[in-house]
């Protein structure tokens, strides 16, 4: 690049350098611009929101090669969920009118505020639906019409994959739970149903599109009419379930990979815990207790496995107007100790620090039923099906 | 050679394409991977270390960048990300441009980072026509190629041309 200079002096001492970077002029040279290499326009595209990227395929063909290979997307997943910006996550709610919307996480805390989008699927028709859970941009949504009905949906590229036909008809008592499993590159969907005093276990894999039955849940869930979906943390969905003998709270995991089952070690709370629930709260497993309606706690396991890196993040009190079974479930966490709650089907901000509670947060208009984090993502729930693991790599 | 490496107060020149010198202190020049390999395989610091791919004015925008992360302690983190999207505000395309070539080229991550993220935030909401331009980039699709990956995600192009 020849250019020109209006540099006098061939000497610059560090100081003199440090001052001309001070004023970098805008000169005619944007006219033309220097050629990128590939690795370098690669750097670029993975900084960029998966709506920019979906438009740029139009670009040319080597972009729409590049965006769309396997290795891209999930360059550009780690990219999205190893940076610290909140700017790829979002939120998706389901409304008590059964629709699915969504808000970017950033609009909940900086303004402008509450920038709410319609989400736009294929099984609009559908009714009865829940959120079982979210991964790497894929959301899995469960209906109980006439029987158990899956879709793993990526919201951001609106594409979508019906499971294969399960045929079981709904149980009352069920849980689900939904997962990567890194080692296969595949993802799952877990079915724990109440069928005759066992709970009965089936996995679904995205790559065979097909259900297949495992050893039954070793502990026992509460079965509620409705049991909330284990969560994802570290390859495995996480359930507060029971001993069945000794009656105590126990954390039993799915190893998704494996597809064996463990107990995870709980803290050591500081007084007894009348209700609690698993959680995954920015890759972390957490626990939210309540202590015989004085507080509800929220416990952190910083290192997974280790028993000793439970740490409290919170003790939360009472306030009005909060009834004993309906504590806030916490869904994201800003680095500094400030806390996005789903409280009453509101969402509501808590300051751990400060200790205030913002609630409900006026620019969110609708009452929520169930709600969870997705990052932006490429991946393609259509892209796993019959393909060897070797080709998608 | 070695031992003088050690020696903060130490420095060395740098020579960019358009012939400019740039005598930068050692540990400014450390920020660059591609430096410090040179200067671990004990290269000369006596020497000129020619850079025939970045130009004088991206060099001192390079450098400063570099001197304000070497002087900066770890514990400011907040005051260099200040000093980093100031430094990037004004800069136009031609200048992150160059930026991100020499980021490269001379190996300094942070500022390969910053540099393409702020590419990146400029091109996001840019129509497709306009960022093939931007990159110099040739249209290989036919009108109905074109049209076809378009229409795969035609919702995508709400609101642009």
């Amino acid at each position: 690049m020849a250019a020109e200079s209006s540099h006098s002096t061939t000497h610059l001492s560090p100081k003199q350098t440090r001052k001309k970077q001070l004023s970098p002029a805008i000169d005619d040279r944007s006219l033309k611009l220097p050629d990128l290499p590939l690795e370098l326009i690669l750097e670029i595209l993975l900084r960029l929101p998966v709506n920019s990227l979906i438009r740029f395929k139009s670009v040319c063909k080597s972009w729409l090669t590049m965006i769309s290979s396997p290795q891209f997307v999930k360059k550009h997943l780690g990219f999205v969920t190893m940076g610290d910006t909140i700017n790829p996550w979002r939120i998706i709610v389901q409304t008590p009118y059964q629709d699915f919307k969504s808000y970017s996480l950033h609009s909940l805390f900086h303004e402008p505020y509450g920038f709410e989008v319609e989400l736009e699927y294929p099984f609009k028709t559908a009714q009865y639906g829940s959120i079982v859970g979210s991964c790497n941009g894929l959301v899995c949504i469960y209906f109980w019409e006439l029987v158990d009905t899956f879709y793993i949906w990526n919201p951001s590229t609106r594409e979508t994959h019906a499971l294969s036909a399960f045929g079981k008809e709904f149980v009352v008592g069920t849980s689900f739970g939904f997962g990567y499993d890194s080692p296969n590159d595949d993802y799952k969907v877990v079915r724990v149903a109440f069928v005759e005093g066992r709970h009965e276990v089936e996995v679904y894999s995205l790559r065979r599109d097909s259900w297949r039955r495992i050893g039954d849940f070793p502990s026992q869930l509460i079965t509620n009419y409705f049991v909330e979906a284990g969560k994802l943390v570290n390859g495995s969905i996480h359930w507060a379930a029971t001993n069945p003998s000794s009656h105590s709270w126990i954390i039993t995991t799915l190893d998704l990979s494996e597809e064996t089952y463990r107990e995870v070690p709980q803290p050591n709370y500081e007084s007894e815990v009348h209700d609690l629930s698993v959680i995954a709260l920015r890759g972390h497993l957490c626990i939210v207790c309540e202590d015989a309606y004085c507080s509800v706690d929220l416990w952190s396991m910083n290192e997974y496995g280790i028993k000793e890196s439970w740490t409290k993040l919170y003790s939360m009190p009472y306030w009005p107007g909060h009834g004993p079974f309906q504590y806030p479930e916490p869904l994201w966490c800003l680095k500094d100790g400030v806390f996005l709650v789903n409280c009453d089907g509101v969402f509501g901000i808590y300051d751990s620090i400060e200790h205030t509670f913002k609630y409900p947060l006026s620019h969110v208009t609708h009452i929520l039923d169930q709600a969870d984090i997705y990052v932006e993502s490429l991946v393609s729930p259509n892209a796993f099906m019959k393909v060897p693991t070797g080709l998608n790599q | 050679m070695a031992s003088s490496i050690e020696n903060n107060n130490e420095k060395l020149t740098l020579k960019s394409s358009d012939g400019e010198e740039f005598l930068v202190e050692k540990h400014v020049a450390l920020q660059s991977t591609l430096l410090q390999n040179m200067l671990d395989s004990d290269c000369s610091s006596a020497d000129v270390i020619p850079l025939p791919k970045i130009d004088a004015r991206t060099l001192a925008l390079v450098l400063g960048y570099c001197k304000k992360h070497a002087d900066a302690s770890s514990s400011k983190q907040g005051e260099l990300n200040s000093f980093d999207s100031e430094f990037l505000k004004d800069m136009d395309m031609g200048a992150l441009f160059n930026l991100v070539l020499a980021a490269n080229f001379m190996e300094i991550k942070g500022l390969l980072d910053i540099a393409a993220q702020k590419i990146a935030d400029t091109i996001k909401d840019k129509p497709h026509q306009e960022v093939r331009e931007i990159f110099h980039v040739e249209n290989d699709y036919t009108p109905e190629e074109e049209a076809a990956v378009r229409e795969e995600n035609r919702w995508a192009f709400e609101g642009f041309p």
